[in-house]
């Protein structure tokens, strides 16, 4: 198996770079009446893992789709990369399809093309979007599929596979457009809990070879292996942020504190 | 003070340019032709009730003189009787009111060459046979204009003359019974009578001379040749015929009668094809024929012109005439005093009676009063429609006559009312029994050709049919098809000797025989017509849908309402409605579509208004997270729509649009409405003469069957394709 490193640009080689892959600072977004970001700032070190927790209807998945344009940002500056936007003000579309170029995204359902097999799946947005050859594309494809474990499903459609195998090509699928950042939206909150395990150790992979990843996830145990950096989200705020050690093993605030209580010990 | 000179100098020498060459272009030097008229002499000079406008015969011809010239024309009103006097007196240069060129007017003016020329006619009330001839005059009382010449007429012929402001003013006083008589040019009674449809006066009689009209000017005014030179221009390039037939329905520009039809080189000829033995295709050969159809071809070779004819139901007939799709309609027209209003109808060249018609052992119809509360079947535009509706009857709507007969003789309806020319022919031609004249409506018909009002083909087609009758060659053909001469020349309607037709008869095909006689013809009508109509209206129809769909999901307010008032009117008119509105009622706006382009315009926007619909559903029904998923990975609107969710909304498609496929390859046998030769046409073409019904539409629906059976197969193939990708 070949150094996944080697074939994407998302390690921390490049020293021309800030330490810096995003900034957001004084993000708002709302839906209708629903204020549901209220000016929220962070910032994610290149090669480091993010995981963002907190209760539902936080705030956390919406922070996480503003990261991706996915959802819009009312107001705010957030830079991924090389690229920053203020959303307060209007901004040409290939302005921020150039923002969304930079990050990969995979959702809480996977959200595969039905349509189109495991590898036509992973080779969509290289080929097409991307334009690159059909058959480097292909190559790299199989390389991703090696390392999530999956090489021998690249003929199959996605409803021959179980919830955990699907999970996995939707992480090739981001990680195929060789982002410079991996969004996780709950990847493991729709699987059966025997699957979980295989989709963790997937991201557990990643993080240590180096990607720049953010993830939003309720697995708290998980959160304080992986990552280096935890943001608590409540009401539309990062409550608490902080090293694992900080926010999960010696939380400040008593919302933190109540809210890992209850998802530590559920009975 | 040096340019001061100049000016004058120019001056001078232009002026006495103009005294020195007097007779070279005196108006066009002028620059304006001012024209004197009486404004109150309907149609030649008169004000437009509806704007106001001076217009009228006269008026346009002088303004066209004036366009040819390139000077202005003004118009000064003064009645007639001190016309002349304003002329002398250089209230205007010229005018232009009908005034009829004689010697006394040409020793005191100078008088143009002439635009109209009419002959003198006398008017009378209608009821009045006392005037028959000029000499008939003596001791009545006249209405004519003082000082035009008919007044003289009159006056010589011993009338009293009233003297009147105008021609409309002395036919009032004529109608009122004030006056007996009034004389006056054939062109201005004419015009009259059309316009009006006065049916209270009629034109008694002539009296002999001819009158010539042209513009006056006064004496040695040197207009002569300018205006000569406009007039023959305007002539020979046929704007003088144009007026006049605006004005007076008629060409009375005294140019050789024009031959509208000869000058064409061809008559296009609208006729059912389904109406034996008048109009119908041939059992043995497939070439239209009938009495009508060869009537119509023996006019065009006396004409010199070839005829070209075009197949049309009878209930659309006079529609797609009005269409311009034929010249002429040769389906058996008879002459109703609403059909003169309408369209331009030829002498007539078959006469016949009206007779009722029942089954054979029906003895409860006698007379035309005992059809009150009886059911008959007509065509619901011909004339018997509204006979049998007139004495009380039930009218079903039928396509022809042979569809009638066959109504009655299931015992659907008690009696059909038709020409006795018709029916004898049937009687003749198949020998039925079953059924019988059982009365007659007293009621004569003539039948003629009917022509778009205002054609311009009268004279010739009259002089065709005139030459034809003399000849004997009308007869002749009568005698062919009915087995009588229903031309009107002999004894009209006489009862041919049934029986004796029979030796005639074409040979009697088996039902079997005729079906297999047709497959070619109606398959070929299939894969011609109805399949080609089908598979391009589907696919134009679908690229309609996918844009309709896509609008009515847009963001944008107005493309969403344009899309939903477009499926709303698609999906809330009728289709037939939809295919008449493009064939019909478009050539009325200018814009005249061949059958076929017709049928696929109307068939494509009915799809494209259905397919619409099911298209944005299958659109909606892709999760919003496939949208998602292709936008993070970097696809635009376009992209995600191409690549990702039209796909898959194509599997939700499939069975809806299969539906609506199907259904269009049955509907396009709508399109035999409006010309197109499709399978069912081609089964009706067949079915008409031959009575079989049930072989030639049986067969007709056979093959629409094993269409969309081969649709259905289709669906399936391309449904489990689809399928490929999904849990079963």
């Amino acid at each position: 198996m070949t150094d996944p490193t080697d074939t994407n640009t998302a390690g921390d080689t490049d020293g021309a770079e800030t330490d810096y892959r995003v900034v957001a600072q004084g993000v708002e977004k709302a839906f209708g009446d629903n204020k549901v970001l209220k000016g929220v700032s962070f910032t994610v070190e290149r090669g480091t893992a993010t995981a963002i927790i907190g209760p539902s209807g936080s705030g956390k998945t919406t922070l996480l789709r503003t990261l991706n344009a996915l959802d819009r940002a009312d107001a705010g500056v957030i830079r991924v990369d090389d690229v920053e936007i203020d959303f307060a003000t209007p901004t040409p579309k290939p302005e921020i399809r150039k923002f969304q170029s930079r990050s990969g995204f995979v959702f809480q359902g996977h959200n595969l093309f039905p349509h189109k097999t495991v590898l036509q799946n992973i080779i969509e947005g290289p080929v097409i979007v991307q334009k690159r050859p059909k058959e480097e594309a292909v190559a790299d494809a199989v390389v991703l599929l090696e390392q999530v474990g999956l090489a021998e499903k690249q003929d199959q459609y996605p409803f021959q596979l179980s919830g955990g195998q699907q999970q996995r090509v939707g992480i090739a699928r981001a990680l195929a457009l060789k982002p410079k950042l991996v969004l996780f939206d709950e990847p493991t909150s729709a699987l059966d809990p025997e699957l979980v395990g295989e989709v963790l150790s997937v991201i557990k992979d990643l993080a240590v070879e180096g990607w720049t990843l953010v993830i939003v996830t309720h697995e708290i145990q998980f959160a304080r292996q992986v990552s280096s950096q935890v943001l608590f989200t409540d009401q539309g705020v990062i409550l608490e942020q902080g090293t694992p050690a900080e926010v999960i093993g010696d939380p400040k605030e008593d919302r933190t504190r109540q809210f890992l209580d209850r998802i530590l010990n559920p009975l | 003070m040096l340019a001061v000179l100049v000016v004058a100098a120019v001056i001078l020498g232009s002026a006495a340019c103009g005294s020195s060459e007097k007779s070279a272009d005196p108006i066009k030097s002028s620059g304006v032709l001012r024209v004197g008229t009486e404004g109150v002499y309907s149609p030649f000079s008169y004000h437009d009730p509806a704007t106001g406008e001076l217009v009228g015969y006269d008026v346009d011809v002088a303004k066209a003189v004036g366009q040819k010239l390139g000077v202005k024309v003004e118009f000064v009103e003064t009645p007639w009787d001190s016309i002349f006097a304003a002329l002398e007196a250089d209230r205007f240069d010229i005018v232009a009111n009908q005034v009829t060129i004689n010697p006394e007017r040409q020793g005191k003016y100078d008088l143009s060459q002439p635009y109209t020329v009419g002959e003198g006619v006398i008017v009378t009330r209608a009821g009045d046979d006392s005037i028959k001839t000029l000499a008939d005059v003596k001791g009545k009382t006249a209405a004519e204009n003082a000082t035009s010449n008919w007044s003289e007429v009159a006056r010589k012929a011993g009338a009293t003359v009233e003297s009147v402001e105008g021609f409309t003013q002395a036919i009032t006083l004529l109608n009122q019974g004030r006056v007996d008589v009034v004389i006056n040019d054939s062109i201005a009674v004419y015009a009259y009578l059309a316009e009006t449809g006065d049916k209270s006066v009629k034109i008694a009689g002539t009296v002999g001379e001819k009158s010539e009209q042209g513009f006056a000017a006064r004496k040695d005014s040197g207009m002569l040749p300018e205006l000569d030179k406009a007039l023959g221009e305007l002539r020979a390039d046929g704007t003088l015929t144009t007026i006049s037939q605006k004005y007076l329905k008629a060409d009375a520009t005294g140019t050789p009668a024009s031959t509208p039809i000869r000058s064409s080189g061809v008559l296009r000829v609208g006729t059912e094809g389904t109406y034996s033995p008048f109009s119908y295709h041939d059992q043995a050969t497939g070439q239209l024929a009938g009495y009508d159809v060869d009537v119509a071809k023996a006019i065009a070779e006396n004409l010199g012109v070839k005829v070209e004819f075009v197949e049309t139901p009878w209930d659309s007939i006079f529609a797609a005439l009005e269409a311009n799709r034929f010249d002429v309609v040769a389906n058996e027209v008879t002459i109703t005093p609403e059909r003169q209003a309408k369209y331009d109808l030829s002498e007539p060249y078959s006469v016949g009676e009206g007779v009722i018609v029942t089954k054979a052992d029906d003895d409860s119809i006698k007379s035309l009063a005992d059809l009150k509360g009886k059911t008959t079947a007509q065509s619901i535009t011909s004339n018997w429609a509204q006979v049998a509706r007139d004495a009380g009857a039930n009218v079903e709507s039928v396509e022809g006559f042979s569809q009638a007969i066959t109504l009655l003789n299931q015992g659907r309806i008690d009696a059909t009312v038709n020409d006795s020319i018709a029916v004898y022919a049937y009687l003749a031609e198949t020998g039925d029994k079953s059924i019988k004249i059982a009365a007659k409506t007293a009621e004569k018909s003539e039948q003629a050709l009917a022509a778009r009002k205002d054609s311009g083909y009268l004279p010739e087609l009259n002089g065709a049919i005139d030459s034809l009758r003399s000849s004997g060659k009308l007869a002749e053909i009568s005698q062919k098809y009915l087995k009588a001469d229903a031309t009107g020349a002999g004894q009209p309607g006489q009862a041919p000797q049934a029986g004796g037709a029979q030796q005639n008869a074409p040979p009697v095909r088996s039902a079997w025989q005729l079906i297999l006689d047709n497959l070619w013809p109606l398959a070929k009508a299939a894969i011609t017509a109805t399949i080609p109509l089908t598979i391009i209206s589907f696919v134009v129809g679908l690229v309609i849908a996918l844009a309709v769909a896509l609008a009515r999901l847009s963001p944008n307010v107005i493309l969403t309402n344009v899309a939903r008032f477009y499926i709303s009117i698609i999906r809330g008119t009728p289709l037939l409605v939809q295919l008449f509105i493009v064939f019909y009622a478009l050539p009325q706006l200018g814009v005249k579509i061949d059958p076929f382009p017709a049928a696929v315009i109307a068939f494509s926007l009915n799809v494209g208004g259905y397919g619409a619909e099911i298209i944005r559903s299958a659109i909606q029904s892709i999760p919003k997270g496939q949208w998602e998923a292709a936008e993070t990975i970097g696809f635009n609107y376009v992209g995600a729509l191409k690549r990702i969710i039209l796909p898959q909304a194509a599997r939700v498609a499939v069975p809806p649009l299969s539906n609506t496929l199907i259904s269009l390859v049955k509907d396009t046998s709508l399109a035999s409405t409006i010309l197109v030769t499709e399978l069912l046409r081609q089964a009706q073409i067949v079915a008409a003469p031959t009575f079989e019904f049930f072989a030639l539409y049986g067969t007709a629906a056979a093959y629409y069957w094993v269409i969309c059976l081969v649709l259905s197969f289709g669906q399936g193939r391309l449904e489990h394709r689809l399928e490929r990708y999904v849990a079963r």
